[in-house]
């Protein structure tokens, strides 16, 4: 097991370079001179050049590139130039802000998901399999910004049930904004005691949350019926049936755990995909995550926050990758012993 | 109840699926502390038979007929009480030993739900286990293992100390041993000769090994297309009289040796 | 000679396939006639209507109108053009970039192969949409880049499946014996391992078409694809975005055609899927 997680590490450490490379290369590749960006419109001719000097536009390309990567790694990811703030406490606040989000859709997904591909097993070739599986089709292919409209035109603005958009009340604002120590607004609502925020900070991460799990939901169904037919035809099952138990306390207590390999390996698929979405729904829903940074990061040509951004991002990924790979021996014990 | 009465007896069995008749056994019986062989080769009917008993067959098998277990007869009779029967007073060892254990569940635990699903009450469970480990002679440290980590004969000895655990009077075997390792195949064949003494356990083996049924059964039944074709001790097998008998005893040279040993 | 018929069979008794068969059908005949069916084929170009501005469906305008007075019915049949075949060019672009460098890899092995297979990773690292973003953003916003984008980061996905698949082949008895037999590698490769390799590749394709055309408009909708006046979907449900509340059919007949034209191709898919190569999965 150890080895194959430093075989792993390595590996993902290699990965990680080779994004910090490409997140460079993007930055040098971005239209308009970086130099004039940051030092504005109407700086003069002495200043862009001080600028370029500071930045270290006038080095060779792969000096530039290893300075930028020793740079990375030793914790200056640069200033972000249309917040003026360092980029990696920019990034890594927004990233908590989306990573709440992302949470509570994964939670929602797997929820609503696992089950429904339990009933569609379960009533395999009749009216509830044939319900599941066109929901998971049509959740398959939802617009996710189309959706999230829909939603707030129908449950926020006619059925008035959610709030339209943000992420708290505007009421709370004082009172959240002094609360922020994690960026989530949930758990710092639960740091500072206050019920008021945490219930408001819920109702706004609903409609998001379900616009984002709307997929996810299908491919868990999908991946639980499959799995658990498969699980269904084994021996075990047959003994299990053959020792008293109901097809119920079968499905539930002995079947679906051996079959949730496929859906914990679509996790960190999902958690991709739900990262890379939030940007659409933060958008939307007026969040200010991780996905609204890049998007005004790009809409600046803000080159060292998109850098920062993705990179973290790709990191993100990265690291749910690993955490996947290393829950999925814990979720099935014939996964732990390599090589027996 | 009549104690002289067979524990199991089938009468008139038909089963089929989707028009083609599988089964067809006019008579089968076990009584209370008998081993009863069913010797036939592969889609003989052996194995959905086994399953006919606790009401395991297919959702497109029909059944016709009567089985009476303990003066009960389970034939027709609901899935819950069904549920009362399987594991607690019939229990069923499979031929795929390690398959047959939930491989997400370490041996333990496994035994430990079927004692909580038949209400055994928490005090006696713990006995009633390290009874059953003495009797299938089972390391009680392999309990703490997962399916995949368990040999064959230490995952039938698993599930056979929870049909002793449980108390159950008949066991089902169906193929137990056809897995295994000649010489586990001996040891297993051994434990159940001794649950028969210990325990008082009722066995129905169902096997196309002849030279294991022979040397373990009472009493053999020989079935050919879902029918009993020939029945006797031991010795029907040194005097075969039916067709299919005696081409499956000429088929197996290792029949001689136990032979000399049958009465 | 059965096989129309085995085919028709096999169609029937799956309705996901044959609402996904007839409502491809029925996008292919939008695409082909959509001069003859849309009233107003102008509006899906250059022309507006400044006096007929947010009519509300009904009449003349089946779907209503945008802020531009043009005909939202015609702009959505002219959009199937756009959509549908955007995406399905971007997906044969994406397989023959993944397709020969995941072949490549998978049947030379060795250093070659890690190597290339490090670098699909880095772009793997990615969450696709996201990269499709910092790539159209870098470019410059418009269907073309839009398009080249969404390639570069889907390549990737078609290079690992084909490189797993030929170098599961390659290790197969009859490569070997046509190795030993002399027969020169490149022609081994070619012959032997990318007919049988390429199979799943082409099933995953057929999953990932509606999955394309949803990220299509999703960079539409950003403003980093299609731009006015081109009636692209995504774009269209961005230009209603506002006005949900007051004239909602201005975003929402665009993105329900950008749906049913994604179920369509998902329903597809799957049903091809379950024929051909019972693992794959429909990606995001």
């Amino acid at each position: 097991m150890r080895r194959i997680l430093v075989r792993r590490g390595l590996q993902s450490l290699l990965v990680a370079l080779g994004v910090g490379l490409l997140a460079f290369l993007i930055t040098r590749l971005l239209p308009g001179d970086a130099a004039a960006t940051w030092a504005g419109p109407r700086a003069s001719a002495e200043e862009l050049a001080r600028v370029r000097l500071q930045l270290g536009l006038d080095r060779p390309l792969p000096e530039q590139a290893f300075r930028y990567i020793t740079d990375l790694v030793s914790g200056n990811w640069g200033i972000s130039i249309h917040t003026r703030q360092p980029v990696l406490s920019d990034v890594a606040g927004r990233f908590m802000t989306s990573l709440e989000l992302v949470t509570i859709a994964l939670l929602i997904a797997a929820l609503i998901g696992i089950p429904l591909g339990v009933l569609a097993a379960r009533w395999k070739g009749r009216p509830p399999d044939w319900f599941a599986g066109l929901t998971s089709s049509v959740l398959a292919s939802v617009p996710i910004f189309w959706l999230g409209l829909l939603l707030q035109l129908l449950i926020a603005t006619e059925l008035k049930w959610l709030p339209v958009a943000g992420r708290w009340d505007r009421t709370l604002n004082e009172v959240a904004v002094a609360a922020t120590r994690t960026h989530m607004v949930l758990v710092d609502a639960l740091f500072a005691g206050n019920g008021a925020l945490f219930v408001s900070g819920l109702s706004h991460l609903v409609m998001p949350a379900l616009v984002i799990a709307a997929y996810p939901i299908g491919l868990f169904a999908r991946l639980t019926r499959a799995g658990l037919l498969e699980t269904m035809g084994e021996e075990h099952v047959r003994m299990a049936r053959a020792t008293g138990y109901t097809e119920r306390a079968i499905i539930w207590r002995f079947a679906l755990r051996p079959s949730m390999g496929p859906v914990l390996s679509a996790l960190a698929l999902v958690f991709g995909f739900a990262l890379g979405n939030t940007f659409l729904v933060e958008n939307l829903f007026n969040f200010q995550g991780l996905g609204s940074y890049a998007v005004d990061s790009i809409a600046a040509l803000d080159a060292p926050a998109i850098a920062g951004t993705t990179i973290f991002v790709a990191l993100a990924y990265l690291a749910a990758n690993l955490v996947v790979d290393l829950a999925r021996p814990v979720m099935d014990p014939r996964l732990r012993d390599a090589g027996r | 109840m009549n104690p002289d009465a067979p524990l199991l007896s089938i009468r008139d069995l038909v089963i089929e699926i989707r028009g083609r008749r599988l089964v067809d056994v006019a008579e089968l019986s076990v009584d209370r502390g008998q081993i009863v062989g069913l010797v036939g080769e592969s889609g003989a009917g052996k194995s959905l038979l086994l399953s006919s008993i606790l009401g395991l067959l297919p959702a497109d098998a029909t059944v016709r007929g009567s089985i009476i277990f303990d003066g009960v007869e389970l034939r027709g009779v609901s899935e819950r009480l069904l549920r009362e029967v399987r594991g607690r007073r019939i229990a069923v060892v499979l031929q795929a030993a390690r398959a047959a254990l939930t491989p997400t569940l370490r041996a333990g635990t496994w035994i430990e739900r079927a004692l909580v699903l038949h209400r055994v009450p928490a005090a006696e469970r713990r006995s009633r286990i390290a009874h059953a480990l003495d009797a299938v002679r089972l390391d009680p440290a392999l309990l703490r293992r997962y399916p995949h980590q368990l040999s064959g004969g230490e995952a039938q000895r698993v599930a056979i100390a929870l049909a002793v655990a449980l108390h159950a009077e008949l066991l089902l075997a169906d193929e137990a041993t056809s897995a295994l390792d000649v010489t586990v195949q001996a040891e297993v064949a051994e434990l159940f000769r001794e649950l028969r003494l210990t325990e008082g356990t009722s066995i129905l083996i169902v096997s196309h090994d002849l030279a294991l049924v022979a040397g373990l059964a009472d009493r053999i039944d020989i079935i050919a297309d879902g029918s009993i074709v020939e029945r006797g001790g031991p010795s029907v097998l040194s005097k075969p009289q039916h067709r299919v008998t005696r081409e499956m005893v000429a088929a197996n040279p290792t029949l001689e040796r136990v032979q000399g040993v049958a009465p | 000679m059965a096989a129309p018929g085995r085919a028709l069979r096999y169609v029937a008794v799956r309705p996901g396939l044959a609402i996904g068969l007839s409502i491809v059908a029925i996008l292919a005949m939008g695409a082909i006639l959509a001069p003859l069916l849309a009233p107003f084929p102008g509006d899906a170009g250059n022309d507006t209507n400044l006096l007929a501005t947010l009519q509300p469906p009904g009449g003349v305008h089946p779907l209503g109108t945008d802020l531009a007075g043009r005909d939202v019915w015609s702009r959505i049949l002219f959009g199937v053009r756009i959509s549908v075949g955007v995406s399905v060019v971007i997906i044969v672009a994406a397989l023959a970039v993944g397709v020969p460098v995941g072949l490549f890899a998978g049947a030379a092995g060795g250093a070659l192969d890690a190597l290339l297979m490090r670098i699909v990773d880095i772009f793997l690292a990615f969450p696709s949409l996201l990269l499709a973003l910092a790539i159209a953003a870098t470019l410059g916003p418009s269907m073309e880049h839009a398009a080249i984008a969404i390639v570069v980061s889907w390549w990737p996905w078609y290079a690992r499946l084909m490189r797993g698949e030929a170098a599961a082949i390659r290790g197969r008895a009859y490569v070997e014996a046509a190795r030993l037999l002399g027969i020169a590698p490149w022609r081994v490769t070619l012959r032997h391992i990318l007919p049988n390799a390429i199979g799943p590749v082409i099933v995953q394709s057929s999953l990932d078409l509606g999955g394309v055309i949803l990220t299509f408009a999703a960079l539409s909708f950003l403003g980093l694809g299609a731009q006015d006046p081109t009636p692209e979907w995504g774009l269209m449900v961005e230009q209603g975005r506002t006005l949900t509340s007051t004239q909602p059919w201005v975003a929402l007949f665009p993105g329900a055609a950008i749906m049913v034209a994604a179920l369509a191709f998902t329903l597809l898919g799957e049903g091809l899927r379950e024929r051909l190569d019972p693992k794959g999965v429909a990606r995001p």
